[in-house]
């Protein structure tokens, strides 16, 4: 299990693991990539067996911090321009795209955002598809950073929460699986921690008021040398500040998921799921709504009679015009493709209904076998998978030809999940002068 | 020879032209050349070798929403709402039993395969009655309730028209080689489908006539028709010796037009000059035939030097 | 291939839509892409060139003067706002036209329709889509996303061909841009084959005995190449068009660049 060093980011900024070594390299990854706390070999994978012990004990949920005052206030203001409006309402946290200047929001995982081909992230009023073969859950980690950014963004300011999630599943220990913010490596938490001590800050305090020099700080652990030229100027970085975080999925969001950060949706029918997303939406008008559908159709959650076309594609068709109708929605799914293929006339329009699409193929047991033998001496470098990509919010609806199939791969690591360009480890060979060194100590 | 393409010709203009009693035409047509162009052509046929109102021509459609200008002078019915009921009620009113009537139905695919029978049985009521009607063979005919619920044995719609019908049109696009039709299946999946140029040419088509005669003879002849200046060119088949033909022949005539075995071996040992050059130098089978010449070196210590 | 920009024209005379032949005959086309070709860029050069008979494409057809036709534009799958957004960039506002209609069936689509139930169906186009499309001065219709109604309800290809038929008689040309991914109408293949692909099959293929004009848009076979986005084919429907002055479909097959400023580019192929 590549998790298991789980319980050393949790007691987080407090006590930073200092025997950690110098390589953040990830030490006995099995070659089937699972989430903590499932088993790895899942024939009917879904919510039930996501049990897992009690959750971290010691930081229970924040007391005194009026979320609900948030919820309670509503906007009078009359909704002439609702993306206007949103956009000034909450700047912090959104970032322009750089082809409409549209307001984007964070994924979660910033090599995703890249992806989306905006050069910033996903835009607001739209919604995400990741499919994923096999039956691993790496495209449940993207849904799980996606809904820890979310909470990340709602506590921001704890006067004025911008974020609510809505999650359409029948397990509702979804939240207690969020991961935590990535806290930099072992050298840059030690530095943290220093300045911690010098500080004289408590780790209570560090949650309650967020204090930003650190956060900057983490930012810089984010940017570290090769991602350096994707960045902008330090300035905008500077006012992107929180556009999007990091997150460590070894450890746990701190503190947990509040009941009034997260509505859970069962799932039951769609016209009954699709009221009550209407009254979720109603009450949480003026924040960002993050709905997030993990593993769509899997019949461990969704009957049979579900998972007919005249049943889900007019769901799936309200969505996206709920989508339209409220700027403040974003949405997003993960559908198995072994149990609905991709020539399925289901799979086929759900993907047109959707803004974005692209599908996860984690690598088969050999070809992991191969990467990790190839990259012997650079355990990080093995990727995990292809990211074959279908749609992008709004550059496909314009025309633009983006089916991009083998071009990227995607790699799971405990500090990232990472997306990057796909190269055969010989064609690395030759590209990489960095790699060269490795083939040399091999011959 | 040319007196068959002669009567084949004109037993074309006579169907086309409805002076040959037929009550059922079915043109067979696929969306790569559509029978807009044909119907025209009937029609163009029909007016300039009937005269005037001798002939009560109505157009009854499923499809298209108006006339189009080479049949201008028929009367347009929009049946696409109306029940096969009301269809026939229609159709029977507007017929005029003291003239000829042309019934123009398109499409027959429209009407579902369970009334077919029925449907096309009620109108020829009479003599004078000729329906002429496109049947789209690029429509795939699936299973319908009716056909599963009796383990499909109720013929489809296309078995029952071609049944049925007295002469049968069938077009093809007009192309030089006619591959055509082995490509079809592949011409609609996707890659081509909605986007193959190059058919439903207006001016050249070619058209397989079938014709049930009276006697109970069926005959068959393939034409290219110019749509510009009304005229047909029988085809005729390239008649290109091939050992197929010697398939073909076998056991229909009473006579031997084929090499028997023996005539075979004849016709192998006949000598052709190229023999002689081998038998002089190349008795020893296999054997490599030197001779020896004046610059060749000859090396006498040369234990393998031995050119015999 | 030649690297010269061309124009897009799809009748002889340097004609797109053929306005004054529309007074004689209607005009059916069908646009009809794939994942990854999308046509909205098309959509948006042809409702100019339907109001203004302007093309941005083209050299010398880029002043607007007075609106040549009503437009209605249906969807089953987009809002107003999408082709409002693409046609500011061609420098038409479609809200200011009045002879610009949007019938936005995509917003409440299925709270209005009940996929079990075929008279929803037929309810939603009775009052939603024909009274309001003028009788008097036929428009030229766009409609985009009727497939959707095919996939996901119990209505029979046939029934929808019947909106389709009262379609074409209210208009003067009608454009139907429909999804051809052979994943929705391959019947060749066999180990998917649904009832409703069945159906969208015999509908495409309906469909296709009753155009004049079919205009394709597909990505390479090689997939994505950074100067071309895909192929614009432009073929002749089963239905001849009988256009004044003889009037001709230009059959043929242009290779298309959209870039990322949505700026569009055609070539011969």
């Amino acid at each position: 299990m590549s998790f298991r060093k789980r319980s050393d980011i949790i007691s987080g900024g407090a006590n930073p693991a200092p025997n950690r070594g110098p390589v953040p390299s990830i030490p006995g990854r099995g070659p089937i990539p699972s989430i903590p706390g499932r088993t790895p070999v899942v024939p009917g994978r879904g919510p039930i067996i996501a049990t897992r012990g009690p959750m971290v004990p010691g930081r229970g949920v924040p007391v005194g911090r009026d979320v609900t005052g948030g919820i309670a206030k509503t906007s009078d203001e009359t909704e002439i321009d609702q993306e206007q409006e949103i956009v000034n309402k909450f700047k912090e946290i959104l970032k322009p795209s750089s082809l409409n200047s549209s307001p984007t929001i964070s994924t979660g995982i910033p090599d995703l955002d890249k992806l989306m081909g905006h050069q910033a992230g996903m835009p607001l009023g739209s919604s995400l598809l990741i499919e994923e073969n096999g039956s691993t859950d790496f495209s449940g980690i993207i849904l799980k950073s996606f809904g820890s950014q979310g909470i990340i963004h709602n506590r921001l300011d704890a006067q004025s929460p911008n974020t609510h999630l809505v999650v359409l599943t029948l397990n509702t220990n979804w939240a207690k699986e969020l991961p935590g913010l990535y806290k930099g490596n072992s050298k840059q938490r030690k530095k943290m921690a220093i300045k911690e001590n010098e500080d004289k800050l408590s780790v209570q305090n560090l949650i309650n008021k967020p204090d930003k020099d650190l956060r900057i700080a983490w930012r810089y652990g984010i940017n570290d040398a090769k991602k350096r030229e994707l960045e902008k100027s330090a300035a905008e970085d500077d006012i992107y500040k929180n556009f999007n975080h990091q997150f460590d999925i070894t450890t746990k969001l701190n503190p947990l998921v509040n009941p009034t950060e997260i509505t859970y949706i069962p799932v039951t029918n769609f016209a009954k799921i699709y009221k009550q997303l209407l009254q979720v939406l109603e009450q949480q008008k003026d924040k960002i709504v993050r709905l997030i559908i993990p593993s769509f159709l899997n019949p461990a959650m969704y009957s049979p009679m579900l998972t007919t076309l005249t049943e889900v594609l007019p769901f799936i068709h309200k969505l996206k015009a709920l989508t339209r109708t409220h700027t403040n929605l974003i949405i997003a799914a993960t559908i198995p493709l072994d149990l609905y293929s991709k020539d399925s006339i289901l799979v086929k329009t759900m993907e047109s209904l959707f803004d974005s699409v692209i599908q996860l193929e984690p690598f088969k047991q050999d070809m992991l076998a191969f990467l990790e033998k190839a990259y012997k001496n650079e355990p990080t470098k093995v990727s995990h998978g292809l990211v074959h990509i279908f749609k992008l919010n709004s550059l496909s609806d314009n025309g633009q030809m983006l089916v991009t199939k083998n071009e990227y791969s995607f790699k799971n690591g405990r500090k990232k999940f990472e997306i990057e360009e796909w190269g055969i480890p010989v064609d690395d060979e030759a590209d990489e002068g960095e790699k060269q060194t490795t083939k040399d100590i091999e011959f | 020879m040319s007196s068959q393409t002669q009567s084949s010709a004109v037993l074309l203009q006579r169907v086309l032209s409805l002076k040959e009693a037929s009550p059922l035409i079915l043109v067979l047509d696929t969306i790569f050349q559509s029978s807009h162009t044909l119907l025209s052509e009937i029609n163009h046929r029909i007016s300039t070798s009937h005269p005037a109102n001798t002939v009560n021509k109505q157009f009854f459609s499923f499809e298209t929403t108006a006339l189009s200008p080479g049949l201008s002078d028929f009367e347009f019915h929009d049946v696409s709402c109306l029940c096969i009921k009301q269809v026939i009620e229609l159709i029977s009113s507007k017929i005029n039993p003291s003239v000829k009537n042309l019934i123009l139905i398109d499409s027959i695919n429209y009407v579902e395969n369970v009334h077919l029978s029925k449907f096309i049985n009620e109108i020829i009521q009479s003599e004078n009655i000729t329906i002429l009607t496109t049947y789209h063979t690029s429509l795939p005919e699936f299973e319908n309730n009716y056909q599963s619920n009796q383990q499909g044995v109720y013929p489809s719609s296309y078995s029952l028209l071609t049944f049925i019908a007295s002469t049968i049109l069938e077009i093809l696009p007009h192309t030089p080689n006619t591959h055509m039709q082995d490509d079809e299946e592949s011409l609609l999946k996707d890659r081509t489908l909605l986007q193959s140029k190059g058919y439903n040419n207006t001016d050249f088509i070619t058209l397989h006539l079938t014709n049930k005669r009276k006697s109970g003879r069926s005959v068959n002849y393939p034409f290219t028709l110019n749509l510009r200046n009304h005229e047909a060119y029988p085809l005729v088949k390239q008649q290109t010796p091939t050992e197929s033909d010697e398939d073909l022949l076998k056991g229909l005539t009473t006579f031997n037009l084929t090499t028997s075995a023996k005539q075979k071996i004849v016709k192998d040992q006949v000598e052709l000059p190229y023999f002689q050059a081998q038998e002089l130098m190349g008795e020893a089978a296999g054997a490599i035939v030197y001779q020896y010449e004046k610059d060749d070196d000859y090396d006498e210590e040369d234990p393998y030097e031995d050119p015999f | 291939m030649t690297s010269q920009k061309q124009e897009l024209h799809l009748f002889s005379g340097n004609a797109i839509i053929p306005h004054k032949s529309l007074t004689k005959s209607h005009l059916f086309t069908t646009i009809s892409h794939v994942q990854g070709t999308s046509p909205t860029w098309l959509v948006n050069y042809l409702i100019d060139n339907a109001l203004y008979d302007t093309c941005l494409l083209n050299e010398g057809q880029s002043t607007r003067s007075s609106v040549k036709s009503g437009v209605v534009f249906i969807s089953l799958i987009n809002d107003s706002k999408t082709y409002e957004a693409g046609l500011k960039k061609l420098g038409v506002d479609l809200k200011s036209i009045p002879q610009f209609q949007f019938i936005d069936l995509f917003t409440d689509l299925f709270t209005k329709v009940q996929p079990q139930e075929p008279q929803s169906i037929a309810k939603l186009f009775d009052s939603e889509v024909f009274p309001h499309i003028s009788k008097t001065k036929k428009p030229i219709i766009f409609i985009e996303g009727l497939e959707l109604l095919l996939l996901s309800t119990q209505i029979t290809s046939i029934q929808l061909l019947g909106y389709l038929s009262q379609l074409t008689s209210l208009s003067k040309s009608l454009f139907l841009i429909t999804p051809s991914d052979s994943e929705l109408h391959d019947i060749t293949t066999i180990n998917t084959q649904s009832s409703r692909q069945h159906q969208y099959h015999d509908f495409l293929i309906r469909v296709l005995h009753r155009t004049n004009l079919n205009i394709a848009l597909r990505p390479l076979s090689t997939g994505k190449a950074k100067d071309v986005t895909g192929t614009l084919t432009i073929s002749r429907g089963s239905v001849p068009f009988e256009g004044l002055d003889g009037l001709e479909i230009l059959e043929r097959e242009y290779l298309y660049l959209v870039s990322r400023d949505n700026s569009v580019k055609l070539f011969f192929r």
